[in-house]
């Protein structure tokens, strides 16, 4: 089963995320904030990381790019997630090193869509 | 004073000899003259006091506008940073607000509860009205903050009228309105932020829908020279004079009770106008209470013309043979300048008086100048002269292009090249290439089966300067590529024995797919066919509808980049 971990510090966004995830048969581990999401990455090693950028301790850029830094965990597909959606932001995303973004409220045919997109070129290359 | 009055007593003195000897008349005059200049004096020193006051309240109101000035552009980043943040903080919530309720509606509907599925559809649908006018403040700020961004595409004029329509004919007539929909013939293709103006459409439509009830909402589409007419009319209530003076101004809906009854922000109809006028048009409304109101959009059908301050710069352009800096008040000029010069590979970038073209002269060392001679200010000529008179700028070549006949004048300043306007294509792309040399003409293969086609191909790319074999299927174009090196194919991909398909698949198996393929085709390639030259194909080019300089300008830039 693929399993992706959903890092939100908001409660009910989190919440709302991972059970409309596991109804769609995933299996999803989360963290609360930047510092646990990088514990629970090198644990539970999932398969794809949703991480909203704004995030209490260590931020979603930073998280992206410590991932990135790191051998073991620089090919793990990171969609970003942000409720904000001025120009710019998304390409602070990308810069960091996410595979992809989104703007909230989350289009959830839209988010499955990019998840499997970026599921299936990591999966290939 | 009085130093004055006893220097005119001593010349009188001396004059008469003695005091007594002076004329009384005289003495009345010395008086009268004292008496004026003692005045004029007064008043000057007033004049000299209220100039010294005026001088300093002017520093002063100076100061006090810097100021001002500084504060309201504080003020302006200051709510730009709120709506960013404003916006932040409203989709969070929205995020839970729609997505529990699409879930709750999920839920109910595996179980049947039909009655629980519309109120959840209704809370779903609040929650994304909410973002939309969250988006609208959004949109509205980036276009404040000037953040925001167009992006200009080619389309069919009829073809967006006809979507624009079958989306929202419904919702149109759900009042009990009839939708009328007239498109002129002749509408072509449009140059604009497609995205934008469907948003600017769908706005004026839906406005028109909401103020008319068991009326007429009309769209209306039609080409007025350079522009894109579009008028949306209802037969609806109508806006008073006081309240349309108002209509474009944000956060002022016609009144506020309009607001309780109709809904909205009232941010639509700005956001339609700031939309217009970035894309170089206008919006314009009329309207008669109890009658009916008619929007106006009028757009320039190219929109890249309105923006000529936005062509790429040589420096934005790297595999660009130079900067052409094109001196002319005109702008359509410009545009047409700009287009041969970027055809042949040069970057341009406009000046519409001899200052500025002497600004940006300096200032971006263009390889080349085309200059206009008759100009509001200064005149070509002094341009030329001055030009040719400044060491740092006297080696750059100057190709005068005016109504003029004076070639002589032109010569005699210094011109390198001097033509008559209206600009000739040819003739302007025969001095560029005088004057810069290109190399060896590159070599073309058009592949077609229509005779006609490749005729009128081939005598266009070699009035180009691009050296031209045919060939009237694949078969025959695999056997012309053994012995000829050709730097571009142009391909059909319709063609009897092997086609272009078939003919991309065999070039590909030879290992000899480092030509660039441009493929022109009158096929309305669907899903499957585009995914098939995907990888293979530079580029495709619908054979109606392209325009030739266009395409010449796409050979050409795919055969520099190819140079490289």
């Amino acid at each position: 089963m693929t399993r992706i971990l959903v890092v939100e510090d908001n409660e009910s966004n989190r919440d709302m995320l991972v059970r409309r995830l596991e109804r769609r048969g995933f299996e999803v581990v989360i963290s609360v904030d930047g510092a646990e999401a990088l514990e629970i990455v090198m644990s539970a090693h999932p398969d794809l990381v949703l991480m909203d950028m704004g995030l209490p301790t260590i931020d979603g850029y930073e998280v992206t790019r410590r991932l990135r830094a790191s051998a073991a965990t620089q090919r793990i597909p990171i969609l970003g997630l942000s409720a904000h959606a001025m120009p710019g932001d998304r390409e602070k995303a990308m810069a960091a090193g996410c595979d992809d973004y989104d703007t909230k409220p989350v289009e959830f045919e839209r988010l499955i869509g990019k998840i499997q997109a970026a599921l299936g070129k990591r999966g290939n290359s | 004073m009085d130093e004055l009055h006893s220097l005119l007593r001593r010349q009188l003195r001396r004059q008469f000899g003695t005091v007594d000897a002076i004329p009384k008349e005289l003495e009345a005059i010395v008086g009268v003259v004292n008496e004026a200049y003692r005045q004029f004096d007064h008043d000057r020193r007033m004049l000299e006091r209220t100039l010294e006051l005026s001088s300093g309240e002017l520093l002063q109101a100076n100061a006090e506008i810097r100021e001002a000035r500084d504060a309201s552009e504080e003020a302006s980043r200051a709510k730009s940073r709120f709506l960013a943040n404003m916006s932040h903080e409203l989709r969070t919530p929205l995020n839970a607000i729609i997505g529990y309720s699409e879930m709750l509606r999920e839920d109910a509907a595996a179980q049947g509860q039909t009655r629980a599925i519309a109120d959840l559809k209704r809370i779903e649908g609040a929650g994304r009205h909410l973002l939309t006018l969250i988006n609208d403040i959004l949109d509205l700020s980036k276009i404040e903050a000037g953040k925001m961004d167009l992006y200009l595409e080619e389309f069919d004029a009829a073809a967006l009228i006809e979507e624009v329509r079958a989306t929202i004919s419904r919702s149109v007539e759900e009042n009990g309105n009839r939708f009328e929909v007239h498109c002129a013939a002749d509408l072509g293709r449009a140059c604009a932020d497609i995205t934008r103006l469907r948003q600017i459409f769908f706005n004026l439509l839906s406005n028109a829908a909401k103020f008319t009830k068991h009326g007429t909402v009309m769209l209306e589409a039609a080409r007025e020279g350079r522009w894109l007419v579009v008028r949306v009319r209802d037969t609806g209530i109508g806006i008073g004079a006081e309240q349309l003076a108002q209509l474009f101004q944000p956060f002022t809906q016609a009144d506020a009770s309009t607001t309780r009854k109709y809904g909205g922000t009232g941010l639509g109809l700005v956001l339609c106008k700031r939309y217009c006028e970035l894309m170089g048009g206008t919006i314009d409304v009329d309207s008669e209470i109890g009658k009916g109101t008619t929007f106006t959009v009028r757009l320039p059908m190219d929109g890249r013309e309105q923006r000529p301050e936005q062509r790429p710069t040589a420096a934005a352009m790297p595999q660009s043979r130079g900067l052409v800096l094109v001196v002319d008040d005109d702008p359509a000029t410009h545009d047409l300048a700009a287009r041969i010069l970027e055809g042949e590979g040069f970057a341009t970038v406009c000046a519409r008086s001899g200052d500025e073209a002497f600004r940006i002269a300096r200032e971006q060392k263009p390889v080349a100048i085309t200059l206009d001679i008759v100009m509001p200010g200064m005149s070509g000529w002094n341009v030329l002269a001055a030009l040719k008179a400044d060491p740092e700028l006297a080696s750059i070549p100057v190709i005068v292009v005016t109504f003029l006949n004076d070639q002589h004048t032109g010569y005699a300043l210094g011109a390198s090249d001097y033509l008559v306007k209206p600009i000739d294509r040819q003739r302007l792309v025969a001095t560029v290439r005088r004057l810069f040399p290109n190399e060896r003409p590159h070599h073309v293969l058009v592949v077609d089966d229509e005779r006609d086609v490749r005729v009128i191909l081939r005598d266009f790319l070699q009035k180009e300067g691009f050296r031209v074999s045919e060939a009237e299927n694949g078969v025959a174009a695999l056997k012309a590529l053994v012995d000829l090196k050709v730097d571009l194919i142009l391909l059909d991909l319709m063609m009897p024995e092997l086609d272009g398909f078939g003919f991309l698949e065999q070039l590909q198996r030879r290992g000899s797919q480092t030509v660039p393929v441009i493929v022109l085709t009158a096929m309305e390639l669907d899903a499957a066919e585009r995914e098939r030259l995907r990888g293979s194909v530079q580029r495709i080019v619908a054979k109606r509808g392209g325009r030739q300089d266009e395409l010449a300008r796409e050979i050409a830039q795919l055969l520099r980049e190819r140079a490289r």
